[in-house]
């Protein structure tokens, strides 16, 4: 049993601990959204609120290319490879998706390197710059 | 930080945050069975995952269908069975950690509404615990409830922010979405007979949308010191932000948008945190008043004795069993395994409770089967699968697939001419 004295102190203790129990949630909710604001994490809008924004809406085609050793170089079918669920994430540049399909690709050693193509078309139809991305497979062997 | 502690310490109506609590944690536990288990059959396929985040994806094995329904089964018996014994902190702790794992899992779920639900349940955690209905003025304290409000105000100002980009302020996103030519045609219609131009129409719907989220958000802000001797304007502007909130969200739903139960969400929580006092209170009555007296009859049973807890959790255990069965879901076997275990394990460390908590849980084992069993997702899940087994040239297993989903098809949904062209190229004999 806490003394008279005491009960004001533990009470204080116990406010102080929420308050920064408070503020931590706060920050963090404030830094999460805020984060995609001020560092380039443009086509990643998770944890950023917002729903139903242009980029989701853009009208995007993506295409994978491997160049294998023995020179030629073909087209890669995502859709016969990974869940198609996946070909809509690469659609929307989901950066960690293309870095970890690009690996996935490099696993057959007969690919050298891997190249990404995504062409998009803006809300209003207006073709907008094509974006790649490419990854040598010796790095990851 | 005096106004602080108003603000996060101070008084509102327990109703409000008990009212939440049981329909939250019940639309929770739906949402998880009804809902997202219909997705299932992308986790795992060709042994290709990304979590969300990065520690996820080198600690843990790679999720599969068994894996995520199993998850999804696992949260929604702990919401109903916290909803039905009252949230306690370890229980909604617990679902938290549950529900955020179940779509941090795989960047395959990346509905933002399934974040924003994570994050009322951490909330959640913090509200007041509320074992019986409280009075009809009782006031309580707590931050889980202004937090929460603090939390919807930040996510309708981040969400206007977003909006205030060209591309949605000329119309061209709203466009875009979904059905919004089909729905809004008539007002579109009306704009051009009142002089306004096709492309202003959508320009100023686009742009309108940005002051109402910013006004509800300034709504929800407020909405936590309603209760406490709040000034006349301030009640007056909540209930205000409660109108507009309940339009912008059915306008939502009118879209058809794809976003789940994101808008039924929003709407549950206008209503727990805009609507006047009496209101929650008439509301909260005719909600809760089954529930009510279900709890009252438990409450008022003796103490129960040994044999008493045991019989019971043989029991439940054997509702789960039977629930697990009639699921046909992979995963199911895992879920029920794992909520039984945890059932006997807490009746051996606390026998007080244990007869309400297993009873609760034997209720929730019921109505997960018969949630799943009156909804299309056992349908959706092996015709999803049975699709991109097929996409991706797996025809065998593409077959088992089709022919389970034959037996959830809802009527003149039937995929027969599916199965029959598939039996055909596998060489097999092709049913009738």
């Amino acid at each position: 049993m806490s003394s008279p004295s005491t009960a004001p102190h533990t009470h204080a203790r116990t406010r102080r601990r929420e308050n920064l129990t408070i503020a931590a949630i706060l920050v963090f909710q404030i830094a999460m959204p805020l984060s995609y604001y001020v560092t380039r994490r443009a086509y990643d809008e998770r944890f950023s609120w917002r729903m139903f924004s242009t980029l989701r809406l853009r009208d995007c085609k993506v295409e994978v290319r491997e160049q294998l050793a023995n020179g030629r170089t073909r087209g890669v079918n995502i859709e016969r490879d990974v869940h198609v669920a996946w070909l809509r994430l690469l659609e929307r540049m989901r950066s960690a998706v293309i870095d970890a399909y690009l690996e996935r690709r490099c696993e057959n050693h007969e690919v050298t390197r891997v190249d990404f193509t995504c062409r998009c078309n803006d809300t209003d139809g207006r073709a907008l710059p094509t974006m790649e991305r490419s990854l040598s497979c010796e790095v990851t062997r | 930080m005096k106004r602080w502690n108003e603000y996060f310490h101070g008084d509102y109506l327990a109703l409000r945050a008990f009212l939440f609590s049981k329909v939250f944690l019940c639309m929770v536990a739906l949402d998880t069975w009804m809902l997202m288990i219909g997705h299932a059959g992308r986790y795992g396929v060709a042994g290709f995952n990304v979590a969300h985040f990065s520690i996820l994806q080198r600690l843990l094995p790679l999720p599969t269908a068994a894996h995520y329904v199993a998850t999804l089964l696992l949260t929604g018996l702990v919401s109903l069975t916290a909803a039905l014994l009252g949230p306690s902190k370890p229980l909604i702790g617990l679902l938290c950690v549950l529900y955020t794992y179940s779509w941090s899992m795989s960047m395959l779920d990346s509905y933002q509404h399934h974040y924003f639900v994570s994050l009322v349940l951490l909330c959640m955690v913090f509200f007041p615990r509320a074992t019986r209905a409280p009075e009809r003025n009782e006031l309580t304290s707590g931050f889980g409830y202004p937090l929460l409000a603090a939390t919807i105000a930040l996510l309708y100002t981040f969400t206007a922010i977003a909006k205030m980009d060209p591309q949605w302020c000329n119309g061209f996103t709203l466009r875009r979405i979904s059905s919004a030519q089909e729905v809004l045609a008539p007002l579109v219609v009306l704009a051009t007979q009142l002089g306004i131009s096709e492309p202003s129409f959508w320009s100023i719907a686009s742009t309108s949308v940005i002051p109402i989220e910013l006004l509800i958000a300034v709504g929800y802000g407020l909405s936590a010191r309603q209760d406490a001797a709040a000034p006349r304007w301030l009640r007056f502007y909540v209930a205000f932000s409660f109108v507009i909130a309940v339009a912008l969200h059915l306008g939502a739903e009118a879209l058809r948008l794809e976003i789940g139960w994101f808008s039924y969400y929003m709407l549950a929580l206008a209503c727990t945190f805009l609507l006047p006092g009496r209101a929650v209170q008439v509301l909260s009555l005719a909600l809760t008043l089954p529930a009510g007296a279900i709890a009252k009859l438990l409450a008022e049973s003796k103490v129960p004795s040994r044999t008493e807890t045991f019989l019971t959790c043989a029991a439940v255990s054997g509702a789960l069993a039977a629930s697990a069965f009639l699921l046909d879901l992979p995963g199911a076997y895992t879920a029920c395994a794992v909520a039984a275990l945890g059932l006997w394990g807490y009746a051996l460390a606390n026998t007080e409770d244990a007869i309400q908590t297993g009873l609760a849980l034997g209720v929730a084992a019921v109505l997960m089967w018969a949630a799943i069993a009156v909804t299309e997702v056992r349908w959706d899940y092996y015709r999803y699968l049975g699709g991109d087994l097929q996409r991706r040239g797996e025809s065998r297993e593409a077959l088992t697939a089709y022919l389970k989903g034959e037996r959830y098809a809802p009527k003149g949904s039937s995929r027969k001419s599916k199965i029959r062209q598939l039996q055909r190229e596998l060489g097999l004999k092709v049913a009738p």
